[in-house]
């Protein structure tokens, strides 16, 4: 195994190598040829479907192929140290999954790849999350759930969810009772309907999504955000917890370290204009698809935030189940 | 719903749909023959290309690959003792005994028409379980599915004929094996040993790689010649005994296909144990189950009925709560929300137009894909008359290829070789294989499950037996592991009666 | 294959599971109590294997036990291959392997199966040629031309593992 490791370091550097070797890009002659999108997920997951058709409006405007590889694992880690690793040359980009790539870092891991070093181009979409009970739950408001007087239970899917559970239950100050390992967030919020527990933090696009029967109830929009689907339900600011709205799923972009600035630029800017495609804003609207668009600037902002947010409660997030 | 049947009548045959069901099928085939790849990896690849496609369509597609995969995982099941996707796994038990035996032609036979049989009748269940999906569905919580995997790992008890002792070992190395990586339920990685790999677990699909297709090309290598060694018995004519058996044998056609819906209802559990568990019930009530594992057909029959009717009750949650029963339906579910739907309760109300295509193109995918089949089932049987090399430099490519195409990582290329390794020591020192890998389905399910049934319960153990549904499931364990012994005890009573007349 | 090979096996079984469960002790009580457990049931289930073995009333017991007969001993039936023979066949796979980690899968598979075929097999080069062509041109097929999907290009490629 540790033969394995030192492979892909030799490998790592092999490439290095070359990339140093080879001339570097300049702006007028990008893009040369096919561009690689590293994708941190498996295919058809939410990762997959962003990453593929943004890749597919983007290929088509800059009028070259743009070729998904998927690199799962790790809650994204893996493809972001491929990412990271790549060729600095332009002709590599890929999608980053945040907080899953923060998380490691808060927690003191090691994770080979640096944050503050990948050269971000932005974002497709910041799903934010929200606080459901089911339909038939006594409690109606967040400040029903911290007056409960005993311990309540949360059910969570990955450890984003189990994170994002444990910092409403610190932030509100509930006492809480993870009930963790479901294999995604729909069988989450579906054990809060069969009542394996009380209440779940999930992605709000998710609770849209899975309550077309009005099986669940919103108590906090984790957000400052207007949502259409739950109208009455109190939001981070009004509630008083207006930090918990830095906390949610990006679809980030971003190059690896040492992309030429010029061709760098050029990149965000062909980004930027992909986001603005009709035929991407049609799938958004025809799939329920959130799409906040957000420059590398804005992204890096967001990222900043949040992973303050996360350093605030790494002693709670380092807790096991 | 008769309005949404027309529609999906019209669309099939003057809307082009007969066509994008023939290219599914075919695909579907194909990557059910390629070890490694199988439904998911083709639904996923394939659904860029219908983001031009009108939803109908795009169903038919879909719906010929998902009927496809099985038969085509079969055919390297039965040929080559190596399944071509996880589920086949069980119809190695038969389908290769019969091909050394020089039966290739009637297990395909067998296998093409239970596949065709168990697939429409998942799909006929779907139809009557639609409107009772959702409260089924809330039946089953924690305990339930950790009381399913249970009943899944009791399939190894009937699995290891005569090898009870090495099946347990397997299957406890199996499931050490299962806890490797992430931990979902307490957060953290386990048994890693530095190695970040490891985080996500062994990864199955690799496993099963080495496992088969890779220990089976060490023992070609080893064996020289051909897989038949007597070529004079594959006769053409024996597809048809395969399939006339498949219509004598309809109580095992009906059995299998209805367990094989039933588990794929339910999520969670996934359909893969739907097969294990379909022949291991078929072994059990049989009169006769010394002579499984030898070239029974029924333990051909048995586990592709269940494959294919697998798929329709799949669907089942998958469109009632978004909640895949499959891995491919996890796919299938981001096609789905590609073309407008979000699954939930809705949908049936919304979209049953586009439901009842998707069924109906299940329905024909499965018939069609299998009809195909038969027709070139003759050339397929050849494979096992030519010369072995020939295969050993052709599949170990394949194969290897097939396991780096699942997350493109070369990592797992070495896993499925380091596995193919362990699995020739297996054959080599008489361990059953099979035992480890139902370990390492199940594993995972069913440790999460049991932790999380004592968190909800908070602790309390009787939430095991109080609860109706899990009740049930504990009582069928406790009856199949009794099986064995109560059938041991009547043939000893039965003999000493003989005897004594 | 004898008694002492199989007794060797096992006792190799149980050192891996005893590793396995000391590691799991580290772990927090929930994370540890199933993989403790099987690991505890498969050192059990391994020392009865030993226990099996040879001719004692206490190996044909536990034989009629787990496998219904006492003349049935696993094991008993394993062919036995020239350890040579198998070394090869592990090579070839492993050869293979470290080629296409190298070079990449376009490369590494020509020239694994006119090797194989040519040297190994000993069939005329043309058709281990022909072989070769036909597989690596359907896989090329198949991946890049028709599902626009990157197999591995090889390390000294700059492909990632």
């Amino acid at each position: 195994m540790e033969l394995m490791r030192k492979l892909t370091r030799a490998g790592g550097a092999l490439a290095v190598a070359v990339a140093t070797l080879a001339v570097p890009a300049a702006a007028q002659d990008w893009p040369s040829g096919n561009i690689d999108l590293i994708i941190p997920s498996s295919p058809g997951g939410g990762f997959d479907t962003y990453g593929r058709i943004l890749g597919k409006v983007l290929g088509e405007q800059l009028g070259v192929q743009i070729v998904p590889k998927n690199i799962s694992g790790g809650a994204g880690m893996r493809g972001a140290q491929a990412a990271y690793n790549a060729r600095p040359d332009g002709q590599t980009f890929a999608t980053f999954n945040v907080p899953g790539i923060i998380q490691p870092i808060v927690l003191g891991e090691e994770t080979g790849y640096d944050i503050d070093k990948i050269d971000w181009l932005g974002a497709m979409a910041f799903n934010q999350y929200i606080v459901v009970v089911a339909a038939d739950s006594p409690y109606n408001t967040i400040a029903d759930l911290k007056a409960a007087g005993e311990p309540v239970s949360f059910s969570a899917y990955g450890s984003s969810g189990i994170a994002a559970n444990r910092i409403l239950c610190n932030e509100v100050e509930i006492e809480c009772q993870i009930i963790s390992g479901y294999p995604g967030n729909n069988d989450a919020l579906l054990g809060v309907v069969r009542g394996d527990a009380v209440a779940s933090v999930t992605p709000i696009n998710t609770a849209t999504a899975f309550n077309t029967a009005g099986d669940l109830k919103g108590l906090l929009l984790m957000t400052d955000r207007d949502v259409a689907d739950f109208p009455d339900t109190e939001k981070a600011d009004s509630a008083g917890y207006p930090a918990l709205a830095s906390l949610g799923l990006i679809r980030a972009f971003g190059l690896p370290p040492g992309v030429d600035p010029e061709v760098s630029a050029a990149f965000e800017a062909a980004f930027m204009k992909a986001l603005e495609a009709e035929e991407l804003q049609q799938w958004a609207a025809d799939t329920d698809s959130q799409l906040d668009p957000m420059n590398g600037d804005e992204l890096k902002a967001l990222i900043d935030s949040q992973t303050e947010l996360l350093t605030r409660y790494k002693d709670v997030l380092a807790q096991s189940n | 719903m008769e309005d949404a049947l027309a529609h999906s009548f019209h669309a099939l045959v003057a809307g082009g749909g007969v066509f994008y069901l023939a290219i599914g099928a075919v695909v579907g085939l194909v990557f059910g023959i390629i070890p490694g790849l199988g439904g998911p990896t083709a639904l996923a690849l394939l659904i860029p290309l219908t983001f031009g496609m009108d939803t109908t369509s795009a169903m038919f597609l879909a719906g010929g690959i998902m009927g496809g995969v099985p038969f085509g995982g079969s055919v390297t099941a039965i040929l080559l003792n190596t399944p071509g996707t996880a589920p086949n796994a069980a119809t190695v038990f038969d389908g290769y005994p019969m091909t050394l035996q020089g039966r290739a032609g009637a297990a395909l036979g067998a296998a093409g028409a239970a596949s065709a049989i168990g697939g429409l009748f998942g799909v006929i269940l779907l139809l009557l379980a639609l409107p009772i999906a959702r409260e089924v569905i809330l039946f089953f919580a924690p305990p339930e599915f950790f009381m399913l995997a249970v009943l899944g790992l009791s399939a190894i008890a009937v699995s290891t004929e005569g090898k009870l002792l090495r099946g347990l070992i397997a299957a406890g190395l199996g499931l050490m094996i299962a806890f490797v990586g992430y931990d979902d339920v307490g957060s953290g990685t386990r048994f890693t040993y530095g190695v970040d790999y490891l985080w996500d677990g062994v990864p199955l699909v690799p496993t099963l790689i080495g496992l088969f297709a890779v220990a089976q090309i060490v023992s070609l290598y080893l064996s020289g010649g051909a897989i038949t060694k007597n070529p004079e018995e594959v006769e053409v004519s024996r597809v048809g005994e395969g399939v006339r058996a498949v219509f004598r044998e309809w109580p095992t056609v009906l059995r299998g296909s209805s367990i094989g819906a039933a588990i794929g209802a339910i999520p969670g559990v996934g359909g893969t144990v739907a097969a294990f568990l379909a022949y291991s019930v078929t072994v059990q009530i049989s009169d006769e189950p010394e002579t499984f594992g030898k070239g029974n057909i029924k333990g051909v029959i048995a586990p592709e009925a269940s494959n294919n009717a697998r798929e329709g009750g799949a669907l089942i949650p998958t469109l009632a709560f978004g909640i895949p029963g499959s891995a491919e339906m996890a796919v299938f579910l981001g096609l789905l929300v590609l073309h407008g739907m979000q699954p939930g309760p809705a949908v049936l109300l919304n979209h049953m137009d586009v439901v009842t295509s998707l069924i109906l193109s299940l329905a024909f995918a499965s018939v069609f894909a299998s009809v195909m089949c038969l027709l070139v089932a003759r050339q397929l049987a050849r494979i096992t008359l030519i010369d072995v090399n020939y295969l050993v430099a052709i599949i170990l490519p394949v194969a290897l290829v097939g396991a780096y195409a699942l997350n493109s990582s070369m990592y797992d290329v070495i896993v499925a070789v380091i596995f193919g390794v362990i699995g020739y020591l297996m054959i080599r020192f008489d361990y059953p294989r099979l035992p480890l890998v139902i370990a390492m389905f199940l594993g995972s399910v069913m440790e999460v499950n049991f932790r999380q049934s004592l968190m909800i319960s908070r602790g309390d153990w009787t939430t095991f037996f109080s609860r109706p549904v899990s009740l049930i499931l504990f009582l069928l364990i406790v009856l199949s592991l009794c099986v064995p012994a109560i059938r041991y005890g009547i043939r000893k009573f039965r003999e000493g009666k003989e005897q004594e007349a | 294959m004898t008694d002492r090979r199989a007794i060797l096996t096992s006792l190799v079984l149980i050192a891996v599971s005893a590793v396995y469960f000391a590691t799991a002790l580290q772990y927090s009580a929930g994370s540890r109590a199933i993989p403790i457990s099987v690991a505890t049931l498969t050192i059990l289930f391994l020392f009865l294997d030993i226990l099996s073995q040879g001719e004692g009333r206490v190996a044909r017991g536990l034989r009629r036990a787990f496998g219904g007969a006492a003349s049935i001993r696993p094991g008993g039936d394993a062919q036995e291959q020239p350890v040579r023979q198998e070394a090869l066949a592990l090579a070839w796979i492993v050869a293979f392997t470290a080629l296409a980690t190298a070079f990449g899968f376009y490369i590494a598979i020509p020239v694994y199966v006119i090797s194989y075929l040519w040297l190994h097999a000993g069939k005329p080069i043309w058709i281990a040629a022909l072989v070769a062509i036909s597989l690596t041109g359907a896989l090329y097929l198949i991946f890049e031309v028709l599902l626009g999907y990157a197999i591995f290009e090889g390390l000294i490629f700059g492909g990632y593992m």
